[in-house]
């Protein structure tokens, strides 16, 4: 190399002076392998940004000196160089897109594609959402035809031959949900002017379409029956009666919802259906909100009135499990009451009344038993005293006291009617019946 | 490059790129012939090698796929004018006919300039970002079909090898003063493309009085879809290109046009042309019968300068 040195000078003076770059490349070629002179052009290349061309040359380095591992350091930082830079400005142009600066988000979507020709993304936004669009797609949904989607595309029903032409559709054959449909965008002077009722229908479809039902039916109310378009007004009335009602039957306002589903005239798809479940509801929400009610009243002690409820409530529905089991847990409060009163036996009635199975109700009935037993007992014992103390009346009565509260005392009755008979030749002693 | 020694090395084949070492004979062109089947691709070699020839013994990088889709560099990027002609006379100008003398001076003027005429097919692969261009790429085109076109541009044409398109309205074709199908037949048969311009040349975005959108648009249909198909059968080469009647169209217009599959239409809106210019309002400079070079070169705008960087 030592010896080309001169060499080199004089091409380099020579080429200099000729002011000729391509000159120079070739020359500064001669001198140099064909390697290193790929290497350097690739060098020039990135420094003048130009990332593709370099990242190439320095793929050509890479195939001329397959040691060198130079090159491909080169080519991942290129790369990712490249990535990264388009990645930034693709961000930008989006930014500045929703901004409305088109110019400043055309500058990045460039410069996106400069460093990633293949950006689908930057490519889209200039060569379409960056112009204005002369037609439109959209996919047909549930309940469209034609004449809707004209009317809602250019506020003119009669264009819907205008879609078909577009789509190749026959005009008098249905539609069907999910096809794509191309809506030409029409220029303004084509369209039709509305009038100034059809004007108040556009804007009240327009309300009605954002979901402001009351002031959709606030503008449809101004136009006067027997006007041009009243028809047209009536179905659009029908269709924001039908979602009234559908919302009020959404938050359970069954009774307002069938108010605004009679204002929609018989025939309205739907309609006698929407009615017949809002009765329906109706009904239910009665039985809920009496049943409500008695849950109310048993939570704030008043037994009997909760029981009332619930007794009329399966007097018409006898199959109500809901009302059995409010009825069961009405029962079975009244029955510790009765019991905390001390009134054993009227709460046994009760309880029996229950479902065994409810609660503790078997226990409870088992020991009010035990209870008016013992009692019973205690009343017999009293009696047996009274009866030898010959005073027998009292001892009928404790007997009889001792019966009520154990109908199965079977002595206390045999020891009833033998004092009764006591009590009768006592009678018939004094009365001299006895001779 | 010499260093590769006096005698040829086979081509290295990569995905990316050949390594070809150049022969005697060889230029640029005839080496994006070989490699990249299309001589007049020669400038991508060119300008990634920094060479403006093909010097036996140099080993050059040829890039297998355009390095700069769109004409996208870090200093701006290509446009493409689309120059527009009506008429040409003998002698006589006027406003819309441009004598015999000023069309050759401007053709030359072209070849001398370093502008390469390319195709209305080769504009549009480069609109859609499919294929480059050679730098300072032009498009000629003729509106109407008057005969004049034969008789004197197309000779013009042949003799610097310049590709061109006429755009054609159909009823217009067989007139006294017009193209016929015959005449441009041959001229298909040379580099010229026939296209289409409607069938009667209406204005296109005017509704006619008393008539209602929808018959309009079936006269739209007829005018655009009737000519297409006529030129097809008469030229045996498929129309794909609409230059609207005195550049004027609108929304409808292009919706039609797409629904009849042109892939592209052309106004008359001067100025060059973007490879994200919107397909169907390409512009179109109109050469005036009074323009002198300066006026001429005017319309020739082949890049605009921005930091893309």
């Amino acid at each position: 190399m030592k010896r080309l040195l001169p060499l080199t000078v004089a091409v380099c003076l020579a080429c200099l002076a000729a002011g000729c770059s391509s000159t120079w490349t070739r020359l500064k070629a001669t001198i140099a392998s064909p390697a290193q002179h790929y290497r350097d052009l690739a060098l020039a290349k990135e420094k003048e940004d130009r990332l593709h061309e370099a990242i190439l040359l320095w793929k050509a380095v890479r195939r001329l000196e397959a040691g060198d591992k130079t090159a491909e350091k080169a080519i991942r930082k290129l790369k990712k160089t490249a990535r990264e830079r388009a990645r930034r400005h693709f961000a930008k142009g989006v930014n500045a897109y929703q901004q409305g600066d088109f110019a400043r988000a055309r500058l990045h979507f460039l410069t996106t594609l400069r460093y990633r020709p293949d950006h689908r993304g930057a490519l889209d936004y200039l060569k379409n959402r960056l112009h204005r669009k002369e037609q439109v797609s959209y996919r047909i949904r549930k309940g469209d035809s034609l004449s809707t989607i004209a009317y809602r595309t250019y506020k003119d029903a009669e264009l819907a031959p205008v879609i078909a032409y577009f789509n190749d559709l026959d005009p008098g054959r249905p539609i069907f949900p999910g096809k794509v449909l191309i809506l030409p965008t029409l220029p303004a002077e084509y369209l039709r002017p509305p009038g100034a009722i059809e004007q108040l229908i556009i804007e009240a479809r327009e309300k009605f379409s954002r979901g402001d039902l009351d002031g959709a039916l606030a503008l449809i109310g101004q136009i006067e029956p027997g006007s041009p378009h009243y028809k047209e007004a009536r179905c659009l009335a029908d269709k924001i009666y039908f979602r009234q009602a559908a919302e009020l039957m959404k938050h359970r306002q069954f009774w307002e919802a069938l108010e605004r589903l009679k204002r929609v005239r018989p025939g309205f798809k739907g309609r006698d259906k929407a009615m017949a479940r809002a009765r329906e509801n109706l009904k239910c929400q009665a039985m809920d909100d009496r049943l409500k009610l008695a849950r109310t009243r048993l939570e704030e002690g008043a037994y009997l009135e909760a029981r009332t409820v619930v007794e009329e409530i399966l007097a018409s529905e006898p199959g109500n499990q809901a009302a059995k089991s409010l009825m069961d847990a009405i029962n079975y409060a009244i029955a510790n009451q009765l019991l905390a009163e001390g009134k054993d036996q009227e709460a046994i009635a009760v309880l029996e009344t229950i479902d065994p199975a409810y609660e503790d109700t078997a226990v409870l009935i088992n020991d009010a038993q035990l209870r008016l037993n013992a009692a019973a007992e205690t009343h017999y014992r009293n009696g047996v005293k009274y009866f030898l103390n010959e005073e027998l009346e009292l001892a009928i009565e404790q007997w009889q006291a001792a019966l009520r509260l154990n109908p199965n005392l079977d002595k206390a009755r045999r020891d009833i009617a033998n004092a009764r008979r006591l009590l009768e030749k006592l009678e018939a002693l004094e009365t001299g019946a006895y001779r | 490059m010499s260093a590769a020694g006096p005698k040829a090395a086979a081509p290295i084949k990569t995905p990316d790129f050949f390594l070809v070492t150049v022969t005697e004979g060889q230029s640029l062109r005839s080496l994006a012939a070989t490699y990249l089947g299309d001589s007049g691709k020669w400038w991508q070699i060119a300008a990634l090698n920094n060479v403006s020839r093909a010097v036996p013994g140099d080993t050059l990088v040829i890039a297998r796929k355009d390095l700069h889709p769109g004409g996208l560099v870090p200093e701006g990027y290509r446009t493409v004018p689309v120059l527009a002609y009506l008429k040409l006379a003998g002698e006589k100008s006027g406003r819309l006919v441009v004598p015999r003398s000023a069309f050759e001076r401007q053709m030359k003027f072209l070849r001398d300039n370093g502008y390469h005429p390319v195709s209305i097919d080769r504009l549009m692969d480069y609109l859609e970002m499919k294929s480059g261009l050679p730098p300072k790429a032009v498009v000629i085109t003729f509106d109407n079909g008057w005969r004049s076109v034969y008789d004197i541009a197309y000779p013009i044409l042949k003799k610097y090898g310049f590709p061109a398109t006429v755009f054609i309205y159909t009823d217009f074709i067989g007139a006294p003063k017009a193209l016929t199908w015959k005449q441009l037949r041959e001229m298909a048969g040379h580099g010229i493309s026939v296209q289409s311009q409607t069938l009667s040349l209406p204005d296109l975005t005017r509704l006619p009085p008393k008539a209602g959108l929808q018959d309009h648009i079936r006269h739209l249909d007829r005018e655009l879809g009737q000519s297409k198909a006529l030129i097809r059968k008469n030229i045996g080469a498929p129309c794909r290109y609409l230059a609207y009647p005195f550049g004027k169209t609108n929304d409808l217009v292009i919706a039609i046009a797409k629904k009849f599959g042109y892939r592209a239409g052309f106004t008359l809106n001067r100025g060059s042309n973007p490879f994200f210019v919107d397909n169907f309002k390409v512009r179109r400079s109109m050469i005036y019968g009074h323009y002198d070079l300066t006026q001429f070169a005017k319309n020739l705008k082949v890049f605009e300068p921005l930091e893309l960087r």
